[in-house]
């Protein structure tokens, strides 16, 4: 198994990155200059609204977007390098032992007509090509099957994807991709599937990972719950912009941006009190987004500079950044 | 509050497997509903909440037990029902991309259940009522020659609200009405439920995983596992002082948004285990298997519900502290 490298500096960094999708011939501009970092050993989340460009961000880092898709600026640095510069040998390395993926839905991410075991020891033989023997290769995913929590790590290997649960499925996913030595775990709604108490076992094991092998975790979400009980810096996208972003209590005790204080209201507390009204209108059109702020449109307190002038991103506070002409301005 | 308007008894779903097996998808479920209240049925996958709105709605006939609306028996004349009992008793589903019609224009869907509950209505009268209708879900009326497609999700499951407020229901029953939208979203769906609820005087149980959720809509919460009740109580009063194990577990699993919130969760009850498969569901109580205070006795005898305080009742054979 491949060691860290030892390299300061983050291992993932996002700068000023934007893509857009060529749908038919009209231009749908997703992502709009998203900027954000993971350093090394750092959980950092990804949390926004269907259609906002998480699961895009995503697939930009492995370098998998559709063929539509027109890289428009800016780049992905993983471990240092521009991911789309890579070449065919360093992309297939960061896939196979840089960073791993688990995905929203394990039912779907394991093919269901190959036994664990065979799936489990491709992927092994990917990532690390002509090295092992089956039989030490087998003791490697026996070790991450019992290092996720799963008793009888031989049963499990013999069974097929439908003979488990949803919660072993992703435990098995997740022990996939920290054997074949991921260092940056990409986990793409991890437990949005399962069921709470389900949930809460799997985002446990996350973090214990973290801990136990130095992972770096970038955690993508729709739920400020799960982002707030797993992540340490979090990053608020909405239509394709990170408009606020910083140490996650700070942005949760203290959210700046007027969309990010709009999405805390509307999820249902357990405290309870009243039920919001929501926020008014919906997601733009990404072929014709918004010239200025994407969210002015639907933005209580917008103004006319907010309609014609992209919004300076500022610092507000040490490491809480805010995307927003009001913050700006000084009206808050 | 004070009038029942649906009493569930001993309500049971057995659904025969090969093999002898039996799914167990509700067994022995005690309800009420009282007018115009909101009871939120709160379970994980598999629990049976959704065969239960099906039991109700008269799209599934009850293996056993007594469903009494309105002091007739819904369960004895199996999935016959009365127009009015159906016009009555109506169910929103979770994913409106599914239960609208795509080749239906919006008008067409609303119209539908009219052409059966209404027809005295003439053709004006029911495109008036199903602008009328849009109205009150608060959507404008040029929706109405739209085509499911052409609208977001929310939009779409107000107008299956619309369509079930077409038949005069007095009964809504909501099965995760809206778990697939955006939280955004979710709060306008929600929001417009809680003002037609008190304009229409209607009676909501509100199916769904949420707790938190439920926190913020219901009067009362019932909390389902495997098919079976095990705590049942005043909303206020279930979130303060929750007594079942399994409730327990389930609140502190629940990821929330705020520091305020993590203060009311119980003292952290690590989850263990998974759900037993409803086909064979463990002997005595069905959490026991989960249950780090479990006594010899929650193996071998399934505990009844009683009532610890005025409606707050458990299923649990564990002494109360």
């Amino acid at each position: 198994m491949p060691t860290a490298e030892n390299k300061s500096g983050p291992i993932l960094d996002v700068r000023d990155f934007s893509v857009s999708f060529n749908v038919y011939g009209k231009f749908s501009h997703v992502l709009d200059g998203i900027a954000f970092r993971v350093q090394r050993g750092e959980r950092v989340g990804l949390v926004g609204e269907s259609g906002c460009g998480k699961t895009t961000t995503l697939k930009a880092i492995l370098r998998v977007l559709p063929g539509n898709a027109i890289v428009k600026g800016g780049e992905v640095l993983f471990d240092g390098q521009d991911v789309s510069g890579m070449s065919d040998a360093a992309l297939s390395a960061m896939r196979r032992t840089g960073a791993g993926m688990i995905f929203q839905d394990p039912s779907s991410a394991l093919n269901p007509v190959f036994s664990i075991e065979s799936q489990f020891l491709t992927v092994l033989k990917y990532a690390a090509p002509g090295g092992a023997s089956g039989k030490q290769l087998y003791a490697v995913a026996t070790e991450a099957l019992s290092s996720v929590m799963l008793p009888d790590p031989d049963r499990i290997m013999k069974s097929f994807p439908y003979q488990l649960s949803g919660g072993m499925k992703q435990r098995v996913c997740i022990a996939i991709a920290i054997a074949a030595g991921c260092r940056l775990l990409l986990a793409d709604e991890p437990g949005t599937s399962l069921d709470v108490t389900i949930q809460d076992q799997i985002l446990r094991l996350i973090n214990r990972l973290v801990i136990d092998r130095g992972l770096s975790v970038l955690m993508v979400s729709h739920s400020l719950g799960v982002i707030r009980q797993s992540t340490s810096r979090v990053n608020i996208m909405y239509a394709g912009t990170v408009v606020e972003s910083g140490a996650t209590d700070d942005v949760f005790s203290d959210p700046k941006h007027p969309y990010t204080a709009a999405l805390m209201e509307c999820v249902p507390k357990l405290t309870g009190g009243s039920v919001a009204r929501g926020i008014p209108g919906r997601v733009p059109d990404y072929t014709q987004p918004p010239k200025g702020c994407r969210f002015a449109p639907r933005c209580p307190w917008a103004r006319d500079i907010c309609n014609g002038q992209k919004p300076p991103h500022l610092e507000v506070s040490p490491g809480h950044h805010v995307s927003c002409h009001l913050v700006s301005e000084g009206i808050q | 509050m004070t009038k029942k308007i649906l009493e569930v008894r001993r309500l049971k779903k057995y659904f025969p497997l090969k093999n002898r097996l039996v799914v167990k998808a509700v067994d022995d479920v005690t309800l009420d509903l009282y007018e115009g209240e909101t009871l939120g049925l709160v379970g994980e996958s598999g629990s049976g909440k959704s065969t239960i709105a099906y039991v109700l709605a008269g799209m599934y006939e009850a293996t056993d037990g007594d469903i009494f609306y309105r002091g007739d028996n819904l369960a004895k004349t199996g999935l016959y029902r009365t127009l009015k009992q159906k016009g009555e008793i109506q169910i929103v589903f979770q994913d409106p991309g599914s239960s609208l019609n795509p080749r239906r224009t919006v008008r067409k869907s609303l119209i539908l259940p009219m052409t059966i509950h209404d027809r005295g209505l003439s053709r004006e009268g029911m495109n008036r009522r199903a602008e009328e209708l849009l109205e009150a879900v608060g959507l404008p009326g040029e929706f109405a020659d739209r085509y499911p497609r052409a609208l977001g999700g929310g939009e779409r499951q107000l107008i299956s609200v619309a369509r079930a407020l077409a038949t005069h229901p007095s009964l809504m029953i909501l099965d995760e009405p809206t778990s697939a939208l955006d939280v955004s979203i979710q709060a306008k769906v929600i929001s417009k439920l809680i003002d037609l609820q008190k304009e229409l005087n209607l009676t909501y149980l509100f199916i769904t995983h949420d707790l938190s959720l439920m926190r913020n809509v219901a009067d009362r919460v019932a909390i389902l596992y495997l098919g079976r009740l095990c705590e049942q109580a005043p909303a206020a009063d279930f979130f303060e002082n929750p007594l079942h194990p399994y409730t327990q577990m389930l609140l502190s699993s629940i990821p929330v948004a705020t520091l305020e919130e993590e203060k009311l969760k119980p003292a952290r009850i690590s989850s263990t285990g998974e759900i037993p498969s409803p086909v064979n569901v463990p002997p005595g109580c069905a959490f026991h298997l989960r249950c780090r205070d479990r006594l010899p006795i929650c193996g071998q005898e399934r505990p009844q519900m009683r009532e610890i305080a005025p409606g707050h009742s458990i299923c649990c054979h564990l002494p109360i502290h």
